[in-house]
């Protein structure tokens, strides 16, 4: 009886040990992993940074007045070109 | 026997972590908007260790393959020398970086750094400052706020880079066609001191970092003082109304000049032969008037004000180019009568801007910033009644809109504009110049129930063949004011207004013409 017990509790130990082995390595396979993950994080991060400098280097206002000018033929707005939206409904059904 | 050991593996987990937080990126800096105007950016430079290289004849040729044109012009004697360290070339992508591994030299690395960089490049150069090599601020806001960006904290102005824009080509163009020194310009919200815009010509961009002159790194906006003229006159007429020495329909006889000495007089360019009001002195600017109304204020009285209104400190916002006023503070009247139209004191348009928005907001003092969600400790103090600050009001709104006013070049139709002129003569080799001036020009829109207040200053406009030869601020920054703020308002959200003089809700006061 005895026997049968050592002999289980020696079995049930060789299994810890190797649940233990098992455990310990995907825990640092998981580890490195996470590093490089971290990394990439850290790299995809920078160079949302540097997208992003560059969108506002090229929407920096005076390029933009330059390409609205130019290329759009867009003017300024001026104070006659705001109106006041009932204005507008007035002259809307003045017409029809 | 368990073979676990779980402490080693905690610490270097823990390392990790520490060596993460080792890195800290300094902070950007974004506009009102969230416009980014301050970033850092990693970069990489290509870095060889020469004196490992076999075949650096061969390397080289690959090298100028890959990089064209970026390589240095003396590439091929540095890497056939014997140095440890050579930077090759600044600032390239990874995918170069893996062609030049191809290579299969020994002694090729890459070095990590961090730059900074303005994406707005000269837009707002003075404000944000710079920062040295190690990425600490040495000037503007990156010093004054340097804890917190290098805490890598965002910093979020008031500043609107749209009509940063606006202003600088403005003014830039104003300067250009005056053929000017230099100029300086503020737009400021007139009831909470938040900022919107800071322009001091010449400027330069952020990101370069040699060539600088003196001119283009001094920020005439904050840090320069000037003696501001008939600018000044706004706030003697506010001291008069308030301390109630003066009343508004009083008349003030200007028709012969103040003697002080010998060789000095006060005198006026436009001569009028009757007496006339407070408003009438300050929409005609009238030296001799205003001489008389701080002859009857006294020095304690002027003094008070001057010091509740901030000409005795720096204005504290958050750039550290800031300075302090200068005084003539001799007790001679003469000295009072001159600091009253705005000679013998020195401030910069900064503490132009503030006192002038205190005088029109209603009389409450104000604590100008650059941050967007400042909210300012403290009560506000009423430096002026609000009955003197509507009185002020309808003084400077007909300086800009009846037909004897000296800066009605400035009117807009459709957004009603007050202002005051001044034009001064320059201050150089210890005499006043004839024909050199500083001309300046300070006042608030819509001017009813003012919102914005500006100041615009130009040094050194020469007479042109255009302005009839003259170079009074009249004819050099008026004309822009109007158009500034046509353009501005839109983006402040200022509606334009259809009402007549007589629906805004000012004081009325008759002007009469320089001769009856």
């Amino acid at each position: 009886m005895i026997k049968v017990t050592h002999f289980l509790i020696f079995l049930s130990v060789v299994g810890l040990i190797f649940l233990n082995y098992e455990i310990k390595n995907s825990f640092q396979k998981k580890e490195k992993q996470i590093v490089k993950l971290k990394n990439l994080i850290s790299e995809k991060e920078q160079n949302i940074k540097l997208m992003k400098a560059e969108i506002a280097y090229l929407s920096r206002p005076e390029r933009l007045q330059r390409i609205a000018e130019q290329k759009l033929n867009m003017k300024e707005i001026l104070p006659t070109d705001i109106w006041n939206i009932d204005d507008i409904s007035k002259l809307y059904f003045e017409k029809n | 026997m368990l073979m676990i050991k779980p402490k080693t593996t905690i610490k270097n987990k823990s390392n990790f972590t520490i060596a993460q937080n080792k890195t800290k990126i300094r902070g950007n800096i974004y506009d009102n908007n969230g416009y980014l105007i301050a970033t850092t950016i990693r970069k990489y430079d290509l870095v060889v260790n020469p004196s490992v290289l076999r075949e650096p004849k061969k390397f080289e040729i690959k090298l100028k393959k890959i990089f064209d044109n970026r390589v240095p012009i003396n590439l091929k004697d540095r890497l056939s020398s014997k140095l440890k360290y050579f930077k090759v070339v600044k600032n390239i992508s990874m995918e170069d970086y893996n062609k030049v591994l191809k290579i299969g030299e020994p002694g090729i690395n890459i070095e990590k750094n961090y730059i900074r960089k303005y994406p707005g490049k000269s837009l707002v150069s003075h404000i944000i400052g710079k920062v040295d090599i190690d990425g600490q601020g040495v000037s503007g806001v990156e010093l004054k706020l340097n804890n917190e960006l290098s805490m890598s904290e965002d910093i979020h102005l008031s500043i609107d880079s749209g009509i940063q824009n606006i202003l600088r080509q403005l003014l830039l163009e104003q300067i250009n066609k005056f053929e000017a020194n230099a100029g300086a310009a503020i737009i400021m919200n007139a009831n909470n001191g938040k900022i919107k815009s800071i322009v001091s010509l010449p400027d330069y961009d952020n990101n370069l970092n040699n060539h600088l002159s003196n001119k283009q790194i001094f920020n005439n906006a904050t840090k320069g003082l000037y003696e501001l003229g008939s600018t000044l006159k706004i706030f003697t007429a506010a001291m008069a109304i308030e301390s109630g020495k003066v009343r508004d329909d009083q008349l003030i006889d200007v028709s012969s000049p103040i003697l002080i000495s010998k060789s000095q007089k006060i005198s006026d360019i436009k001569k009028i032969n009757f007496p006339i009001n407070l408003p009438e002195i300050i929409v005609h600017s009238s030296n001799i008037g205003t001489a008389k109304i701080a002859s009857s204020l006294g020095h304690q009285i002027q003094k008070k004000y001057f010091n509740l209104l901030g000409f005795n400190k720096k204005v504290n916002i958050e750039i550290i180019e800031t300075s302090l006023p200068s005084f003539n503070n001799d007790n001679h009247p003469s000295s009072l009568m001159s600091k009253s139209y705005g000679y013998g004191i020195q401030i910069s348009p900064l503490h132009l801007t503030k006192a002038t928005a205190i005088v029109l907001n209603g009389g409450k003092s104000i604590s100008p910033t650059l941050l967007k969600y400042k909210t300012v400790p403290g009560k506000k103090i009423n430096v002026f009644s609000e009955n003197t600050s509507k009185k002020l009001r309808s003084i400077l709104y007909l300086v800009v809109n009846d037909k004897n006013g000296t800066g009605k070049s400035a009117k807009s139709y459709y957004y009603p504009i007050g202002g005051k002129t001044g034009t001064v003569n320059k201050f150089i080799n210890g005499k006043y110049s004839k024909t050199e001036n500083i001309v300046a020009f300070t006042g608030a829109f819509p001017i009813h129930k003012p919102e914005y207040v500006f100041t615009i200053v130009i040094d050194q406009p020469k007479p042109q063949k255009f302005s009839s030869m003259r170079n009074t601020a009249g004819w050099v920054i008026a004309p822009m004011v109007g158009k500034l703020i046509n353009r501005i308002s839109p983006i402040l959200k200022i509606k334009p207004l259809n009402l007549l003089p007589s629906e805004l809700g000012l004081t009325k006061y008759k002007i009469r013409g320089a001769s009856l």
